[in-house]
């Protein structure tokens, strides 16, 4: 059985995380507005207590501060970057504090996992645009591979007695691409674009020119 | 090494036309799984087919399979352009055999 390519993320799911992203952000954004600067001047102050206490660290702290992006403006990817920092960088000194019960470490950490969930969910969007359908190895064999890819490439053109064609091609060099992995367990179908070809976009080619009628092909032969 | 796709085209129009063959133009078997290597030209070409006449066209190509055998027979063209650059028959199959998955 051929089971159609299904990787592409529940929108709603990947939504889901979007907004608690943004809603997990906007607490630490809160938090970091109201009480940051507040805190590290109280650290510098106590310098003496600062173990690892360095000039350059206090001024790279403010300046975060002082450019927080408001959660309706921040993209995931710069949230990720203020998570980091909050987890294991300047904001470090902070992962003990807390919001509510939680300390702003642990909802640097959940911010970060959640940042991952969302770009997987993105990679199997992306996927989704070259890959037209997968199946285990072991049900794609060179007796039926032809039958199977002339199921799955059935939207491509094949017209042997007009010498017009592209489905023979894509097929064929899917194939060619397998034999390159031959430990793999999934057996993909892949997108003309995954395999470096794109539809001519050109007025006046031999293709157009033969598929509307202006030309007849006679013959296409290979010397 | 190079090959020639001769390809005979019949203008059945009443007037001149141009036809354009783009490099990377891809020809293909007339089945899957032939064991023979597609093609692409090496290169674009320009003709102009005179009105109601007939002509044989040369287009050197390069081949596009490497594992596979040397083309051989009749082909189709197909609507289909490799989409990156390449300068040699090397780079064609350099291009091929890094599919993006």
């Amino acid at each position: 059985v051929i089971k159609h390519h299904s990787l592409s993320a529940p929108p709603a799911r990947k939504l889901f995380l979007l907004r608690q992203l943004r809603l997990l952000y906007s607490q630490v954004y809160d938090w970091l507005q109201l009480y940051g600067l507040e805190r590290v001047e109280l650290r510098k102050q106590q310098a003496s207590q600062w173990s690892d206490y360095d000039e350059e660290k206090y001024n790279e702290y403010k300046t975060i501060i002082h450019t927080l992006i408001p959660p309706e403006e921040i993209s995931p990817a710069a949230i990720d970057a203020l998570a980091n920092h909050v987890v294991c960088g300047v904001l470090e000194m902070n992962f003990t504090e807390k919001i509510g019960d939680v300390y702003l470490g642990h909802w640097g950490r959940n911010l970060q996992v959640i940042y991952r969930e969302i770009m997987e969910l993105s990679k199997s969007e992306a996927l989704q645009n070259v890959i037209l359908a997968k199946q285990p190895v072991t049900s794609v064999t060179n007796g039926n591979y032809e039958k199977t890819a002339t199921r799955i490439y059935g939207a491509f053109l094949h017209e042997n007695e007009r010498h017009l064609g592209g489905r023979v091609a894509l097929a064929d060099t899917n194939w060619e691409i397998h034999a390159l992995n031959p430990d793999a367990e999934t057996f993909f179908f892949r997108s003309p674009a995954a395999v470096h070809f794109i539809e001519l976009q050109e007025m006046g080619n031999l293709f157009e020119l033969a598929k509307n009628g202006s030309l007849s092909l006679q013959s296409i032969n290979v010397i | 090494m190079s090959w020639t796709v001769e390809i005979s085209v019949k203008n059945d129009t009443p007037y001149d036309q141009q036809v354009r063959i783009r490099k990377g133009q891809v020809f293909e078997n007339k089945k899957i799984g032939t064991g023979k290597q597609n093609v692409a030209a090496s290169k674009d070409y320009t003709f102009v087919l005179p009105h109601n006449s007939t002509q044989k066209l040369a287009i050197e190509v390069w081949c596009i399979n490497q594992r596979l055998q040397s083309p051989q027979g009749a082909l189709n063209v197909t609507n289909f352009q490799v989409s990156s650059d390449f300068q040699t028959q090397q780079d064609l199959w350099d291009v091929m055999n890094t599919p993006t998955i």
